[in-house]
């Protein structure tokens, strides 16, 4: 059993929202309202140690002071689902990028909600083996390779962020984004289909939910 | 307090998401290669057998007939007693009734034989075979088997478009070559190889009765092959 490594993070990072949150009301504190915020999907390094993804986000959020935000994220994903199929291996890996708009809404001085619509777009390659038993002949084997394959989606979301390391000068955020992907299109193929598109997911139905946790960091050169 | 049950409920979902992923699989599943049912009927036996039913039916009919006659003549003997011939009557009716005792036993006798055939008729119907052995040309492995079947299930080699068995039938050794297109299918998560378009190529039976279930694409998995040996 792999170390549930995204596991501990997330555990540490909600115990220490909780405990952040019981100090927001004695505290002061600045907070920007716009500027430019470099955003890094860290829910993604529990992939790094398991051996079925290897994944990495990264984003920038342009906040406006009326509490829209413009935000361009980008990545690269290989994915190698074990249940995909029950007799093959399947792999795809690529790179995919987001834009979109963001509202931010303040829960208090340090905490938000946040609401986004996302179009996302993927250019991966993926490639299949599978084997067909045989007891009274010899086993088949065969496998198959696609390239430049391409993949569009809609998101919507929500998100939670709280300021951490109020003590210090910059700001970092720590947040969540729960998102629901509407898949447009996708490169299709008979009858062995593309299975898990990168930055998007399952294709097995043409929606799906998806959970990442992010650290922000508001870079200070705005207006505050 | 909101801001925390949703970092709580994330958490969850996240947790749930990561330990499904960590599932391991086995790549190489058995059972999913073509197929296809065989039975097998004894040509002969079924045509003796039938032809000796046959025989028994049409004596019975006869028998019938027979009964239906002397019953009549017993009846009209009867009526006859009382008669100034009463004693010509009663020699006839005691030859009448012999005579029907004789038949009625004949008959039921038959019947029973008759009932016999029936039985073995219906087990020969049935294709109720046991086979010696089974192995084709090229095969991994020579079957062989240890009770009486009605259905046999013959693999398809899975890297040939031609399947050529030999199959063991009390002794004597028969042949089946089949051809068939190979068509790569996902079903039920599985990718396996189906074999469609399946005809007969060669064989040494008596008769072969290809049954398909959809004469247009006539897959392996949905077809049965009748064999007369």
């Amino acid at each position: 059993m792999k170390l549930p490594l995204g596991l501990i993070i997330s555990l540490a990072i909600c115990l220490n929202s909780g405990f952040l949150q019981a100090q927001t009301d004695v505290d002061t504190i600045m907070v920007r309202t716009s500027g430019l915020a470099v955003l890094l999907d860290i829910g993604k390094a529990n992939s790094f140690i398991a051996d079925y993804e290897n994944k990495f986000e990264a984003g920038l959020h342009y906040m406006m002071k009326n509490g829209l935000a413009v935000v361009v994220e980008g990545g690269s994903g290989t994915l190698t689902p074990n249940n995909a199929f029950e007799n093959a291996n399947y792999e795809s890996s690529g790179f995919y990028g987001r834009i979109g708009l963001d509202y931010h809404m303040h829960i208090d001085a340090t905490s938000k909600f946040i609401f986004g619509l996302r179009y996302g777009q993927s250019s991966f390659d993926d490639n299949f083996n599978f084997i067909v038993g045989s007891e009274f002949w010899q086993g088949f084997e065969d496998s198959d390779m696609r390239t430049e394959l391409d993949a569009s989606w809609f998101e919507i979301g929500i998100s939670t962020e709280t300021q951490i390391l109020r003590e210090s000068t910059t700001q970092f955020y720590l947040g969540w984004h729960l998102r629901w992907r509407y898949l447009i299109e996708y490169t299709e193929f008979e009858p062995v289909d593309v299975y898990s598109i990168p930055g998007y997911g399952r294709t097995v139905d043409n929606s799906v939910p998806a959970v990442n946790l992010y650290l922000k960091y508001v870079i200070p050169f705005s207006s505050q | 307090m909101i801001k925390k049950s949703f970092f709580y409920i994330l958490l969850l979902t996240s947790s749930v998401c990561f330990f499904m992923s960590c599932e391991e699989n086995e790549l190489s599943i058995d059972g999913i290669d073509p197929f296809l049912r065989v039975r097998f009927f004894d040509n002969d036996s079924i045509t003796l057998v039938a032809d000796s039913v046959a025989i028994f039916d049409l004596r019975l009919e006869e028998l019938d007939s027979l009964l239906g006659i002397i019953s009549a003549e017993i009846d009209t003997a009867r009526d006859s007693l009382n008669t100034a011939d009463s004693l010509f009557y009663q020699n006839l009716l005691e030859q009448l009734e012999a005579q029907q005792t004789s038949l009625e036993e004949e008959e039921s006798e038959r019947d029973s034989v008759r009932t016999i055939f029936t039985d073995i008729q219906s087990r020969l119907n049935s294709g109720e075979i046991l086979l010696d052995s089974l192995t084709g040309d090229g095969a991994a492995l020579t079957e062989t088997f240890d009770e009486v079947q009605t259905e046999y299930i013959f693999r398809l080699n899975p890297n040939a478009d031609i399947s050529t068995f030999f199959i063991s039938i009390r002794g004597n050794i028969d042949t089946l070559s089949l051809g068939y297109e190979r068509v790569t299918q996902v079903i039920e998560r599985n990718i396996l190889v189906q074999a469609q378009n399946l005809d007969t190529l060669d064989h040494s039976f008596l008769k072969l009765e290809i049954n398909c279930q959809d004469t247009a694409t006539c897959i392996s998995d949905e077809t049965t092959i009748r064999a007369y040996y």
